[in-house]
């Protein structure tokens, strides 16, 4: 107990050493009170005692010693044998040096040759008062009388025995009390904390601490059962958040992925779309130059084997000698038309190839250069034309002579092909005949294009939508969702310009693409044309 | 006191009594009564007794009137009176030594010593003054019923009587001090 500190001892120990040990300090205290004032009174009462037995014997001793008689002195001296605490007497004439009488409680007891001056003298054992003994202010003698403490330590030793008897006897008892008392205190807290470690170790807030009254603690144990309680239902409610939460994480990560995937697929086929429908245009102009070039080549045979035949009727005459001159000369001028047909459908052949020739390369390789504008639509249109001519459209290009444009002539191909397959696709009945315009104007280094047709027009919503991927109001009719999608990148993208769509129903579209004319070489430029 | 010490004191009488003698206050031990110590100490003897004694009012004319001490017919007491009164007072009163031949005289005296070789002839100055309130003193053997305190010599030294009878007659108080000091008769 001595070697451990009181913070650590247990409750009970506390409150056993809290009891015994305020109990024993105060009654120490107490006793130690009682004791030094009893002391002190004492004392103070022996002083007071001395005074007065000084006073009364110095009286008493004024005839004694004016009329010189030792007998009478000692006899009143004598009178101290009631007091046996005064050990010793001694009475002195005055300013004589030798002792005039004296009284001894004790055989030690010596007079001194001459007293003191007068006063009090204390030591541990004894007091000795000194004092003048005066008639009629006369100073006549001195009195000398010692008394000793003897009794009075005596007497306060055996109040300290007595003291100390008592104390140990209610240490004991409160000992006793203390420990059969703090059960009723500690029991409970103990058990409490009992519980609250279990709590925290097990971590089940199940568990409901037992006792306690209607006093602090019994309180402290209604509160710590009610925090338990609120710490239960929030740990239910805790851990169903938490599932719930998780479920709902997993949830949206399931879902998360889908999209992903989703998202990923819708990527490659968007991307398989553009390819596709970039083949597709391909595919068109493929088409388109057959027909095209169909039609000089069949002129072509028909006049060369026109010319055969007459070349062939012409070896007959001539072997069979009927060769006539006019005969001859019908030939000859046979032979120079269907020559000069079989040359101009050849070289219009010739010019064919050679402009689809330049559309398809630049729509497939997408490579940037110098192109005369005027004469790259007309081509582009041309690729198109059996397209547009079939169902009888008429298209109009205005644009004037040496505009120059520095940029990717395939993305402004595939921008005009796609306008005018969104015309043919959307904006005609059958059996309509349109009219579509293009105008081009240049202005401020910037080329401002116009497309337009006369076709049924769209509502404003599909207007605001039209350049979304995917979106048409023809799906299922061949209509991908993805050519003006495809416009719009092109337009932003490759030729670094803007795109903007306005529309009456009923009147036609109209398309509004505004670009420099010289296309600023850009790391982003780079990029989006490797990819194109 | 031990006996070796008071037999010291026998013997080195004399010069006691130069110390006691340059004290002056209080008279000293009675012991070698022949000529003027023993004046002496009978004149300090007369002084103390009217420090233990109270007169009756009416002996003073006044609240600071002085204590007479008077002597008949003993010129050596009166000087060793003289001697030991001089420059003391008593409870604020001056002390006066008067020398007179005649008893009668000493009627308005406090304290009278009363000289005298006869016996009748002190009885007689005696007897003239009762009933004045004079503390009477006088030197004999016998026992006088008007003298209030009579000095004899008790082993050489000077002790005296009191005769109780004669200080009530004449309404002095003594303090039981002296009382306790003295002899008492009551005649």
């Amino acid at each position: 107990m001595s070697r451990t500190r009181f913070g650590d001892l247990s409750i009970r120990g506390k409150l056993t050493a809290l009891t015994v040990l305020s109990s024993a300090v105060g009654l120490l205290l107490a006793a130690a009170a009682l004791i030094a004032y009893a002391w002190t009174s004492a004392r103070a009462g022996y002083e007071r005692d001395l005074h007065t037995v000084a006073q009364m014997l110095s009286g008493n001793s004024t005839a004694a010693l004016v009329f010189r008689d030792r007998k009478a002195a000692i006899e009143n001296l004598g009178a101290l044998r009631a007091k046996p605490e005064i050990r010793l007497a001694c009475l002195y004439a005055s300013a004589a040096t030798e002792v005039f009488g004296s009284y001894a409680g004790d055989a030690d007891g010596t007079c001194p040759a001459s007293p003191e001056a007068p006063g009090l003298y204390r030591d541990a054992a004894a007091q000795t008062l000194v004092r003048a003994v005066e008639l009629d202010g006369e100073r006549v003698g001195v009195l000398r009388l010692t008394q000793t403490l003897q009794p009075l330590q005596d007497a306060l030793w055996r109040q300290v025995q007595i003291t100390f008897t008592i104390l140990a006897l209610s240490f004991g008892v409160s000992l006793a009390i203390a420990w059969r008392m703090q059960g009723s205190i500690s029991a409970p807290i103990v058990a409490l904390a009992g519980t609250a470690r279990r709590v925290t170790e097990t971590r089940d807030y199940e568990v409901r601490a037992a006792g306690g009254g209607s006093d602090e603690v019994g309180r402290l144990v209604e509160d710590f059962n009610r925090m338990l309680n609120r710490i239960a239902f929030n740990e239910r409610e805790v851990s169903q958040a938490r599932d719930a939460l998780e479920r709902e994480v997993a949830q949206k990560s399931r879902a998360n992925a889908e999209l992903e995937q989703a998202l990923q697929r819708l990527r490659d086929t968007q991307a398989q779309l553009v390819q596709s429908e970039k083949l597709a245009s391909l595919g068109a102009l493929v088409a388109g130059v057959a027909h095209e070039i169909n039609t000089p080549v069949g002129v072509g045979v028909t006049a060369a084997s026109t010319l055969a035949a007459r070349a062939a009727q012409l070896r007959e005459r001539f072997k069979s000698e009927t060769l006539t001159r006019s005969e001859l000369d019908r030939f000859v001028a046979v032979a120079e038309e269907s020559t000069r047909i079989l040359l101009a459908n050849l070289n219009r052949a010739a010019d064919l190839i050679h402009s689809f020739k330049q559309v398809a390369v630049d729509q497939s390789s997408g490579e940037r250069r110098r192109f005369g504008l005027k004469k790259y639509l007309e081509e582009v249109l041309a690729s198109l034309n059996p397209q547009l001519r079939r169902p009888g459209h008429t298209v109009s290009v205005d644009c004037p002579e040496g505009i120059e444009v520095d940029g990717y002539p395939g993305a402004l191909a595939q921008i005009i092909t796609n306008f005018v397959t969104n015309s043919l696709l959307h904006a005609y009945e059958p059996g309509q005949r349109g009219q579509i315009r293009i105008q081009a104007r240049a202005h401020d280094g910037e080329i401002e294009l116009q497309y337009r047709d006369d076709g049924r027009g769209m509502p404003p919503e599909d207007l605001s939508r039209i350049f979304d991927p995917f979106f048409t109001t023809r799906r299922g009719t061949g209509g991908s969702g993805l050519g003006m999608h495809i416009v719009y990148n092109l337009v932003t993208q490759m030729l670094g310009g803007q795109i903007s769509v306005s529309s009456t129903p009923g009147e036609g579209v109209e398309f509004r693409v505004t670009f420099p004319v010289s296309r600023k070489e850009t790391a982003h430029d780079r990029n989006t044309a490797v990819r194109a | 006191m031990s006996a070796a010490l008071m037999n010291w004191f026998r013997h080195s009488g004399r010069a006691c009594m130069l110390a006691l003698l340059c004290a002056g206050a209080t008279a000293p031990a009675a012991a070698l009564a022949e000529g003027d110590l023993e004046h002496k100490v009978k004149a300090a003897f007369l002084f103390n007794f009217a420090r233990f004694t109270v007169w009756p009012p009416a002996k003073f004319a006044a609240a600071d009137s002085a204590i007479q001490f008077c002597v008949l017919d003993k010129e050596a007491l009166a000087a060793a009176l003289d001697e030991t009164l001089r420059g003391k007072t008593i409870e604020g009163r001056a002390v006066a030594v008067r020398r007179v031949v005649r008893g009668a005289d000493m009627r308005g005296c406090h304290v009278a010593y009363v000289g005298g070789a006869a016996v009748e002839q002190v009885a007689t100055a005696l007897e003239a003054l009762a009933g004045s309130g004079v503390l009477t003193v006088y030197d004999g053997d016998e026992t006088l019923r008007s003298g209030a305190i009579r000095f004899f010599l008790e082993e050489r030294k000077v002790r005296f009587e009191i005769n109780a009878g004669a200080t009530g007659r004449e309404r002095l108080e003594l303090s039981s001090r002296l009382l306790s000091v003295a002899s008492v008769v009551q005649r």
